[in-house]
């Protein structure tokens, strides 16, 4: 069993490499569920439709050119870089826990409260792959 | 499909590339009918110059003379900036199987450096 204690993911969006400032992440993908269920079924018969990806993370606000905030800040809705995730470091020629999709910045979320560090937010959703 | 698990190439994003060069050769497979080659690029710092990033696939791991195909050829940057290729499929990986893949770097000028990632998936 290959198993990790999750330390060392990395995240790149597009010319950024955000890995040192978050420490959060994680990926969703999923199928959207269509029901075809139909008179004389006894249970609801669902199908697979459209599949959906979309990564979230959450950091430390870190400013200054070229730092999490500003590439961030700027980067809210733009639809034109890719975004690729390692689960346990990069290794090359390995396909172990390494994603990729076009993504598109939905949010980018400040604050916390008195006395503590100011955090960040996000969440990109994909936008397929063609 | 929404996302790709990705394999890379060349990981270059601790220690900036001064020159031009090719990656460790990789047997990943061919593309098979039915599937897609996809490609990105991450180019993670600036320089003066430019950068010009292949991902190349051949059917030895030697990439012998004349023994490989350039099937992905990035645009060239020299500034921040995150590519994805058109996607490949079986019609347009036109040459024999491969199952060997690497990646190949260039620089147009001297003194140029670059903190990159190149990958590829088969899907």
């Amino acid at each position: 069993m290959a198993t990790i204690v999750y330390t060392n993911a990395k995240v790149l969006y597009g010319g950024h490499n955000l890995s040192g400032d978050h420490n959060e992440l994680s990926l969703d993908y999923a199928s959207e569920m269509q029901d075809v269920t139909a008179f004389g079924d006894s249970t609801r018969i669902n199908t697979g439709g459209l599949t959906t990806a979309s990564v979230s993370g959450a950091g430390y606000w870190n400013g200054g050119t070229n730092n999490a905030d500003a590439t961030l800040f700027e980067l809210v809705g733009d639809d034109l870089e890719p975004l690729t995730v390692f689960g346990n470091g990069i290794t090359e020629g390995a396909e172990t826990g390494a994603y990729s999709m076009k993504a598109v910045i939905e949010n980018y979320n400040l604050g916390n409260t008195v006395g503590d560090m100011l955090t960040f937010d996000l969440t990109a959703q994909g936008r397929g792959v063609k | 499909m929404a996302i790709v698990r990705a394999i890379a190439l060349k990981d270059a994003t601790g220690t900036a590339l001064t020159s031009c060069g090719t990656g460790t050769a990789f047997d990943i497979g061919g593309v098979s009918a039915g599937q897609s080659l996809y490609a990105g690029l991450h180019v993670l710092s600036s320089s003066t110059g430019g950068l010009l990033v292949r991902v190349q696939g051949s059917s030895s791991s030697g990439f012998g003379a004349g023994k490989f195909t350039s099937h992905v050829a990035f645009t060239e940057r020299s500034c921040r900036n995150g590519q994805w290729a058109t996607p490949l499929t079986t019609g347009t990986v036109t040459s024999t199987f491969q199952s060997f893949w690497r990646a190949e770097w260039g620089m147009t000028t001297s003194g140029e450096s670059y903190l990159m990632l190149p990958w590829m998936s088969i899907e």
